[in-house]
């Protein structure tokens, strides 16, 4: 077995363990924290699959932004109830039935097309960083402007809203 | 080598998991949790086709999800915050004025 | 000819819609419509007449139709038909109905709504005519039910009444309850035969048994109509109307109507000897029943009221016993000196506000010279004495049952005869009688008589019911060619005798002394008579057990069954709605759910199908 494949299913594991623990855990912070594991695990994924930048951005970003704000969403929102789990043996059923559905569904349309071969060259080894900066300058400088008008607006709206909120 | 498939199949998998925290937890942050899951499961593809493709468009839209999913989560919070305030918890089963 | 009931129709119309408030100005148009009918009537009578006599045999009868309903099986025509007695019953009709508006000027004095009753009178005679010059069955079926109509306007002119207003729906429907008969008659003779003209009734060839069927039928509606037993108890009832009312339509020309039936369809019931022994039964029947009812009343109306179902009843069995003739000549005498007994008790009526005949009396009835005179007169008639015309009548009625040659029969009929004369005298009798306790000689008559418009017609009336009968031999030949017939004194003298045992009866009751009940009320059996023979008690029976009780179980299915099933139809829509409403649970995660199970769903079924 390659380092490489090894490397995948250490990644894949954490991804999707970090998942199912999300989806047992009773105590809230915990999920927080399993959820970071899951996307150290992605950004691991991204390594693997020559993503540098992504993957630090990934790391940055998710992991030292959203996870966070998420600690405070909690902070402010309190624990939450603990819910017996007999009572909710229906949602359990039909939410299991509908997500292994759609997993059926997507697994088989992965096994069975037949993807176009892969391309020669892959990317560049290099590293990703300078393409990618030279690409969102050219290319894709659009998207890269209302990316940023958006974060502005996110920013201003949600500042807003919580004044609004506080005056009433 | 590790091929397209495997990652794809990687990132159905998490994309189902995300699905079933969404549709089962009652915690609307819980909810938020597993819609980062998603969105990286989503992020995952593009990047695994990017690879096999050897096209950078992959890793640039993968750039812009991680910005908008970063936006969204910090208005998502924001409405919790007040969800919290006006219902007094952040059960999304309490919070069923739109039903009938 | 064609549009002679239009002067009647226009008056009507005029009133209803114009002149309801213009008293004066409707009493004018409606007996201007009325005399110009008369005039008409006349003229046509003297033409009609003159030319029989030159002929020397009943004249052909003179028609004229336009197709008016035209069908693959049938063709309905409207137009009249006038021969001899046509022309005979239009005299009838158009001379009451004349002299009844005349009276109805002073009867209805004072009267709010006399501009309406004069559109009714008008309607009616309107109604009375077109019925009288149909040519076919089924327009005199058309015009039956108007009369029958104008019939519940009138009983139930004074509508706030409510023992008008209860009549007048019992005459209706019980009136009703014979068309239905008639109808079915109708339909039957149009099925079988397809045509229903009165002139193809003579050759149309019924055999016997579609014939009795047929007559038995059309006489339902003669019994309803013509108020025989059993279906004669609306009549009384129908007295709550005006008195004039009551003079032209039940007495002169409404109740006719059925007589007349019986001699415009004379080939078909004569083809069934079946038929016209149960035509003379019910006749019989009827005439005695109501003869026996007519000797216990004390509503003076009333007396007279059964007095004329018990002709009508003469009238019928004299058909029944095979002469056409002397039925029609016993109607002829019958609607002028009824009329007249109906007119001058309205007029004591009028004067002393009452209809009993003892209260009547107190107020001072015999002083009122021409009213009484008049009645006096009538009663003669009806009782048959010679030489009014109520004798000649009879007598014509006696020979034709004395020709059944059943004993029975004609003992029947004599006997009643007997009757008639009792009771007619015993209102004579009753009001004539010196009732004041003060000095003999008319206390009373300070009030003196009614107005000439009152009056005048009962002297005409009396004038005719003296003059009528000696027309008898010349009204069989005028009607069908029969020859002039001597006085048959065999039949006559009987008849003579019981009714001078009657009147003699009724003298020694209650003529010289003032009891208000006399031998013939004491018996034990008159108490059958007086209540009414328990026919009305047993028709309410019948209504309240049997029609009502099925208007109740009807009343249940409805309300349970198809209502219920409507309702259910729209519970259930309910119930399904409120099932569907519950998915809208407002949980996001539900319609997540139910989102991504059709998606998933969805995309394994389009991977399928792609894939075979």
């Amino acid at each position: 077995m390659g380092a490489e494949k090894v490397a995948f299913y250490l990644f894949s594991v954490l991804t999707l363990g970090g998942g199912v623990a999300i989806l047992y855990s009773i105590k809230l912070m915990r999920a927080v924290v399993y959820l970071l594991t899951s996307l150290f695990g992605v950004a691991g994924l991204y390594i693997l699959m020559g993503a540098d930048f992504l993957a630090a951005v990934q790391v940055l970003v998710y992991i030292g932004g959203i996870t966070v704000l998420m600690v405070f969403g909690l902070m402010l929102t309190g624990p939450g109830q603990f819910r017996n789990p007999d009572d909710r043996r229906l949602k359990a059923v039909s939410s299991g039935v509908s997500s292994l559905a759609a997993a059926v569904a997507l697994l088989l349309i992965i096994r069975r097309t037949e993807w176009l071969s892969a391309a020669s060259g892959g990317l560049p080894s290099e590293g990703t960083t300078a393409s990618i900066g030279h690409l969102l300058l050219t290319r894709h400088v659009f998207a890269f402007e209302v990316a940023s008008i958006l974060l502005l607006v996110v920013l201003i709206g949600v500042a807003l809203f919580i004044r609004l909120a506080r005056r009433s | 080598m590790i091929t397209l498939q495997e990652y794809l199949t990687v990132a159905a998998l998490l994309f189902a998991v995300g699905l079933l925290i969404v549709l089962y937890r009652n915690n609307a942050i819980s909810i938020l949790m597993g819609v980062e899951l998603m969105l990286n499961a989503a992020n995952l593809n593009f990047v695994a086709f990017s690879r096999h493709l050897g096209d950078m468009g992959g890793q640039i839209f993968a750039l812009f999800v991680i910005v908008a999913a970063a936006a969204e989560a910090a208005v998502a919070i924001a409405i919790i915050v007040l969800l919290y305030q006006n219902l007094g918890s952040v059960d999304v089963e309490k919070a069923h004025n739109l039903n009938g | 000819m064609n549009g002679i009931f239009f002067p009647y129709l226009i008056a009507f119309a005029l009133i209803i819609l114009f002149l309801k408030s213009r008293e004066k100005l409707a009493l004018a148009v409606s007996l201007l419509a009325s005399g110009v009918v008369l005039v008409s009537t006349a003229i046509l009578f003297f033409r009609h007449h003159g030319l029989a006599v030159q002929s020397d045999m009943p004249l052909p009868p003179v028609t004229y139709t336009v197709d008016w309903l035209i069908t693959r099986s049938a063709t309905f025509q409207f137009g009249y038909l006038v021969d001899s007695l046509t022309v005979l019953m239009l005299i009838v009709v158009e001379a009451v109905s004349f002299l009844v508006q005349l009276y109805s000027i002073g009867y209805m004095k004072g009267d709010p709504s006399r501009a309406r009753f004069f559109a009714y009178l008008s309607l009616f005679s309107a109604a009375m005519t077109g019925l009288v010059i149909s040519p076919n069955l089924l327009q005199t079926y058309i015009f039956w039910e108007l009369v029958g109509l104008c019939s519940y306007l009138l009983i139930g002119f004074w509508w706030h009444k409510p023992e008008a207003a209860a009549a007048a729906k019992k005459a209706f429907v019980m009136t009703r309850f014979g068309d239905l008969g008639m109808f079915l008659g109708l339909l039957m003779l149009l099925y079988y035969k397809g045509n229903a003209a009165f002139v193809d009734f003579a050759s149309l060839g019924l055999e016997a048994g579609l014939a009795t069927c047929i007559s038995l039928l059309l006489f339902c509606g003669v019994i309803g109509k013509s108020s025989q037993f059993p279906l004669h108890v609306w009549l009384p009832d129908a007295m709550e109307g005006p008195t004039p009312v009551s003079a032209l339509i039940h007495a002169a020309t409404m109740v006719v109507a059925g007589v007349y039936l019986l001699s415009r369809a004379a080939p078909i019931f004569m083809a069934s000897q079946t038929a016209m022994s149960v035509i003379f039964i019910f006749g019989a029947v009827t005439a005695f029943l109501a003869a026996t009812m007519a000797c216990v009343q004390r509503d003076i109306k009333k007396v007279w009221a059964y007095s004329t179902i018990s002709q009508l009843g003469y009238m019928v069995l004299a058909f029944g016993a095979g002469s056409s003739q002397a039925s029609m000549f016993h109607l002829f005498t019958h609607a002028f000196y009824k009329a007249l007994l109906f007119l001058s008790a309205g007029s004591f009526i009028h004067h002393a506000h009452s209809n009993d005949i003892i209260d009547i009396a107190k107020k001072g009835g015999r002083g009122m010279i021409i009213t009484y005179g008049t009645m006096i007169v009538g009663a003669i008639a009806l009782a048959g004495i010679y030489p009014f015309s109520g004798f000649w009548s009879k007598d014509a009625i006696l020979v034709a049952v004395k020709a059944m040659g059943n004993p029975v029969g004609f003992g029947f009929v004599a006997f009643t005869g007997f009757l008639t004369a009792y009771y007619s005298f015993r209102v004579v009798f009753l009001i004539g009688r010196n009732q004041s306790p003060h000095a003999p000689g008319g206390h009373g008559d300070h009030h003196g008589d009614s107005p000439l418009t009152m009056t005048g017609p009962l002297m005409v009336l009396a004038a005719a019911t003296i003059g009528v009968g000696f027309w008898e031999g010349a009204f069989g030949h005028y009607l069908a060619g029969a020859a002039h017939g001597p006085i048959h004194w065999d039949v006559a003298g009987p008849s003579l005798i019981l009714a001078g045992l009657g009147i003699v009866l009724a003298g020694a009751s209650f003529g010289w002394n003032l009891n208000e009940e006399g031998v013939v009320d004491r018996l034990p059996v008159m108490d059958i008579p007086r209540k009414k023979y328990y026919l009305d008690d047993f028709y309410l029976w019948v209504t309240h057990r049997i029609v009502l009780g099925c208007s109740f179980l009807c009343a249940y299915i409805d309300r349970h069954f198809v209502d219920g099933s409507v309702n259910g139809v729209s519970d259930t829509v309910r119930w399904m709605g409120n099932q569907w409403s519950r998915l809208q649970s407002g949980q996001i995660q539900l319609y997540l759910n139910a989102l991504v199970l059709m998606f998933s769903v969805m995309g394994l079924g389009i991977y399928f199908a792609v894939k075979f």
